[in-house]
């Protein structure tokens, strides 16, 4: 037990005293909550000239570690111009990622797909958040909505805050291809030596806001390592490695794959592809876009059906290597699903399962046309 | 944004707290004898203001200034009092805690309160627990209290700091120190880009008294002295000349000690520096990055990503790995494990042991070193360094074996089809060989 109490007092020294001078936060003066109470009851409400820096100062009063985040960005990505506009359009430079998703559980979310990004992506107790009403005048660098389940309804009182958060991660993998600035280091600000080549549009944040109560929850551009992996630092990073987004691309030139146990089997081809599991046989409707076989839902009759699958080929990558320092595509070896036991991919690990294919003959057929 | 909100309450969490805190002495003997009198003079404090519910005799204990999280409102308070607009239970967390906390001290001695060094100093710490939502530590030196810890205020936190003078240099501080981890993790980190070769070596204050940190800028070594007033989520260390503040935030998302005393390296450090007394920072801060996991091609992304591939996660418990041997084609690259009986110890003291040595033949180079379950392997040749990496399907490896345990929590067997050596020169530039099984 010594070193659980140990660990424990380490966590709870957090404090020593003061070196740096402070600011004694919290301004929840009634001024703010009026403020506050005029943009959630009204969706055509307008922040009042020169009260935006407060509306982004006491979003998040009572959870520090949001506001910190919410401070950070606000100014960051004002002074960088890193518009929440601009995803689309900087999305559009990389391949892969075409959809954000999270796996936060604060806040319950759905995956969602790059068009009409925003639409559908919060659940609030289990109810879809469809309908969002831009708070005129919060800045397009985070700007804050006004959410409703019901474009008729009252507002509900709750707002939600987007900014782009970019990956940490990435600081060091730049030369994978897809992470390019969202401008073309037009802007010289953007281009420094580390961040030149750091999308923020990797990830992004929203935070939702109901009676001055936050929650937050981080979206990732088509990762859904954190999705499906939520203990197992090795799936986590097979994913960054194999991945479409990530080090390798491996093609998938063989038509049909199976488990080791014989659960699970795939048909791949260029059309039509299929998976079976336990003998229930699921078509694959591609979710991330026809460009995008990786992310998408299961069709049948078992108990997969319309759940999400992720699906990415891997392989040996000394071939790789080997051949050429370019990023080449060799043959996959394996192919790795995850199939979700929910419509969205939340970090309920129960219910989703992990199949690892290998390809049934040595050297097939070619599935690909 | 959550990222260390488990970790209080998992600690917390333990039935065994419940029961009251069992003692722990290690490094009380080593004490002076004021400074112990002087332990013992908090520790009355605290025991006798919670037994009489005395806050003003409690406030005298606090070194000031002091930040405390109070009725959800996180503030730094100048002396005491600024603290007496509240109750003791207010100040210790809730009437319930007072209670816990009061039986809980009647049943120690000062002795008994639970120690830790941590950088260069001494810290005493006592607690008390009702639920996961009602706990409280208190950490205190011979200088007397200086956290009061809680789940409230979401838990770990630091107040608004203020180092660079710039906004969003500041900003981008209180967001990292906000989800930064307290304690940095054994390792070495560096960083070829961002101005000259950086790197800073970890050693974690636990194990060594005084906290030994290692900080090489711009090719220079620094010793750095730890501010002991900072903040142990974001310490401030000095030089002759500048100061330092480190910060180790979680990746989001990413939990870095999992387990109780099963920590990974946090993976990157965040350093920013000024001149000592400047009002402003020096411009952009430094990233720098765990050397042995992600950084040690610093120019090859795809080399980084696969060590990282085959190293992370996996269980350290695995002997069979090491009685395999490997080389490539050409047959100038080789690489075995070898056991034979050592002496260790020296004198009357010394005894026989069983050692194990990895043998590695490299264009000729011979290269021998003993090996440990724990890391990869690592064989250095003044600044070259050759890094081991055992690889393959890592799938096959786990299925074969019937390791179950692979699929939820960190425990996958590494593949030993393959070992894949990446050698690094001075100038981090790295080159790939992979070495095939033999037997």
């Amino acid at each position: 037990m010594k070193s659980v109490f140990f660990n424990f007092l380490k966590k709870t020294l957090p404090a020593s005293g003061v070196f740096l001078g402070l600011i004694l936060g919290g301004a929840a003066h009634g001024e703010e909550a009026d403020l506050f109470s005029a943009i959630t009851a009204d969706f055509r409400a307008q922040v009042p000239e020169g009260k935006a820096a407060d509306l982004y100062a006491g979003f998040c009063p009572r959870d520090p570690e949001i506001q910190a985040v919410i401070d950070y960005y606000v100014i960051h990505n004002n002074r960088k111009r890193i518009y929440v506009q601009d995803i689309p359009e900087a999305l559009k430079l990389t391949t892969q990622d075409t959809s954000y998703v999270s796996r936060n559980s604060d806040m319950p979310t759905r995956s969602f797909p790059l068009v009409n990004w925003i639409y559908n992506a919060i659940t609030w107790n289990g109810e879809p958040m469809k309908f969002y009403y831009l708070v005129q005048g919060s800045w397009a660098a985070a700007p804050v909505y006004n959410i409703t389940p019901d474009r008729e309804a009252k507002p509900t009182g709750r707002l939600v805050m987007v900014f782009a958060t970019g990956d940490s991660y990435n600081l060091l993998e730049t030369d994978a291809p897809e992470f390019q600035s969202p401008d073309g280091c037009k802007n010289d600000n953007f281009c420094n030596d580390r961040l030149r080549d750091f999308n923020p549009f990797r990830k992004i944040t929203m935070v939702t806001r109901e009676d001055g109560h936050c929650t937050s929850a981080v979206y990732s551009a088509a990762r859904v390592d954190t999705e499906s992996t939520v203990s197992n630092v090795i799936a986590k990073n097979e994913v960054r490695f194999f991945a479409p987004h990530g080090n390798f691309v491996f093609e998938i030139l063989h038509r049909d794959w199976g488990s080791a146990d014989g659960r699970a089997t795939a048909s791949i081809t260029h059309d039509l592809s299929t998976l079976t599991i336990d003998g229930e046989k699921y078509k694959m409707i591609p979710g991330g876009g026809p460009w995008n076989k990786g992310v998408g839902y299961l069709k049948g009759k078992g108990k997969f059906h319309e759940k999400w699958y992720y699906m990415y080929p891997a392989g040996n990558e000394d071939q790789a290597y080997s051949e050429s320092r370019q990023l080449t595509a060799r043959t996959a070896g394996r192919l790795v699903f995850t199939v979700f036991d929910r419509t969205t991919f939340d970090n309920d690990l129960w219910g989703s399962e992990r199949f690892v294919l290998y390809p049934k003959k040595p050297a097939g057929k070619k599935g690909k046309k | 944004m959550k990222y260390m909100k488990s970790a209080l309450p998992a600690v917390f969490g333990l039935a065994a707290l419940a029961s009251g805190f069992p003692g722990v002495s290690a490094g009380a003997e080593d004490a002076a004898p004021e400074q112990e009198a002087q332990e013992r003079d908090i520790f009355g404090i605290i025991k006798t203001a919670v037994n009489k519910n005395d806050r003003d005799l409690l406030l005298t204990a606090f070194r000031y200034p002091v930040s405390l999280c109070i009725n959800d409102r996180l503030e730094v308070y100048q002396n005491a009092e600024a603290l007496k607009k509240y109750t003791l239970a207010e100040i210790i967390g809730s009437e319930g805690l007072v209670s816990s906390l009061k039986t809980s001290l009647d049943s120690q001695s000062s002795g008994e309160a639970f120690e830790v060094s941590y950088g260069n100093y001494q810290v005493m710490g006592i607690g008390a627990y009702v639920s996961d939502s009602e706990m409280v530590g208190i950490s205190f030196t011979e200088q007397g209290i200086f956290s009061v810890n809680g789940p409230g205020c979401g838990g770990l936190k630091v107040p608004k700091l203020q180092f660079c003078g710039d906004p969003e240099q500041d900003a981008l501080i209180n967001m990292l120190a906000q989800n930064s981890f307290w304690m940095f993790n054994n390792g070495t980190y560096e960083n070829f880009r961002d101005h000259a070769y950086s790197r800073l070596e970890m050693i974690p204050g636990d194990t060594v008294a005084g906290g030994s940190y290692d900080f090489v800028f711009e090719g220079k070594k620094l010793s750095l002295e730890r501010d002991p007033g900072s903040f142990h989520s974001a310490p401030v260390f000095r030089d002759a000349g500048k100061e330092y503040l480190i910060l180790a935030p979680a990746e989001p998302g990413e939990e870095y000690c999992k387990y109780p005393g099963l920590c990974r390296p946090v993976p990157f450090v965040h350093v920013f520096s000024k001149d000592r007394g400047a009002a402003k920072c020096d411009p952009g801060e430094i990233v720098l990055a765990e050397k042995y996991t992600l950084n040690f091609c610093p120019f090859a992304p795809r080399f980084n990503a696969e060590i990282r591939l085959f190293t992370e996660g996996f269980t350290l418990e695995q002997p069979e790995l090491f009685q395999n041997s490997y080389r490539n084609e050409a047959g100038d690259m080789a690489l075995s494990f070898e056991e034979r009986k050592v002496t260790r110890g020296s004198g009357d003291e010394s005894y026989e042991d069983t050692g194990n040595f990895a043998l590695l033949t490299f264009k000729g180079q011979k290269f021998e070193i003993p090996y440990s379950l724990k890391h990869n392997l690592v064989f250095r040749n003044g600044d070259t360094e050759i890094l081991a990496v055992p690889a393959g399907d890592y799938e096959r490896a786990n299925r074969d074996s019937e390791n179950l345990g692979c699929v939820m929590e960190d425990q996958c067997i590494r593949p030993t089809e393959r070992m894949l050596l990446f050698v690094r020169s001075g100038n981090g530039n790295c080159e790939r060989y992979p070495l095939e099984r033999q037997n």
